[in-house]
């Protein structure tokens, strides 16, 4: 199953503040100064995402680097109408999409890589083994809706999907989970 | 490992990576420069009108060159039409 990430208009939210629009206003005429600025406002949330989907120092940060280096070559299409957060959100995710979807095979890490924050490492090195055993159009549904905790119509509205797709996706990505934890009980 | 152990894990998985202190300075070191994206904002814009307004004329060229049927019929013709006045 393919999964295409449109560069649909970001969905309208509350306004964007005045600096930031201010910031932007300025990137977009080339001042590199602004665009800093609009990094330092937003690199946290990108690392925190990014860090939702990979577990590496280095890919969390190519990630990021390439979100910021899009979103610097687009910002002619950033409208405005929303908060420029939402639209940095779905650049990091259409980033991280790409990223997954070339990965050949993925490796499952080693205890070193597994993630700090949980306390049972074998689990986590299985759980690892479950996410390589998926493909990676199901992996990143199920991160944003049990990883990220985000709503189906949450994740519609950040990606640009249709609630239905959302909930199509999901559901195949849970049935084709179950098949593989019947598989392997 | 069920499927509530698997959110469970997956909720909790997450890699804890702050910016490092040179990563703005690195990002913007990286950044395309104005005057690249002028190029390839013009090499998408105006590359396929300028290919679209050759075939264009290349097609009316090709038309305004190509003979009329009464012409080239005249003009292949065995007969001269003005032969009589020669002999």
């Amino acid at each position: 199953m393919e999964l295409v990430l449109e560069w649909a208009p970001v969905s309208e939210g509350p306004a964007i503040d005045a600096e930031e629009a201010r910031l932007v206003a300025a990137s977009r005429d080339g001042d590199q100064d602004a665009f800093a600025e609009l990094i330092d406002r937003h690199k946290a949330r990108v690392f925190r995402l990014a860090g939702r989907f990979f577990l590496r120092r280095e890919d969390v940060e190519d990630v990021a680097q390439e979100t910021f280096i899009t979103a610097w070559r687009r910002l002619s299409t950033y409208a405005a109408k929303a908060p420029f957060e939402h639209w940095i959100t779905r650049i990091c995710l259409r980033v991280c999409y790409a990223r997954l979807s070339s990965e050949r095979r993925r490796e499952v890490p080693t205890s070193s890589q597994a993630p700090h924050a949980t306390p049972n490492l074998v689990a986590a090195i299985d759980l690892e083994r479950l996410l390589a055993r998926l493909n990676p159009a199901d992996r990143f549904v199920l991160l944003l809706l049990d990883g990220e905790g985000w709503s189906v119509q949450e994740i519609a509205e950040r990606i640009g999907w249709t609630a239905t797709n959302v909930k199509v996706r999901a559901f195949r990505a849970r049935r084709r989970l179950r098949r593989i934890l019947e598989e392997r009980s | 490992m069920n499927h509530d152990d698997f959110r469970r894990l997956l909720r909790d998985r997450k890699a804890h990576v702050e910016p490092s202190p040179h990563f703005v300075e690195r990002v913007i070191v990286n950044l395309p420069s104005s005057e690249g994206l002028a190029f390839a904002w013009a090499a998408r814009r105006v590359i396929p009108v300028t290919l679209a307004l050759a075939a264009v004329l290349a097609v009316a060229i090709l038309v305004v060159d190509r003979p009329a049927p009464s012409q080239a019929a005249t003009t292949t013709g065995s007969q001269d039409p003005l032969e009589w006045l020669l002999q």
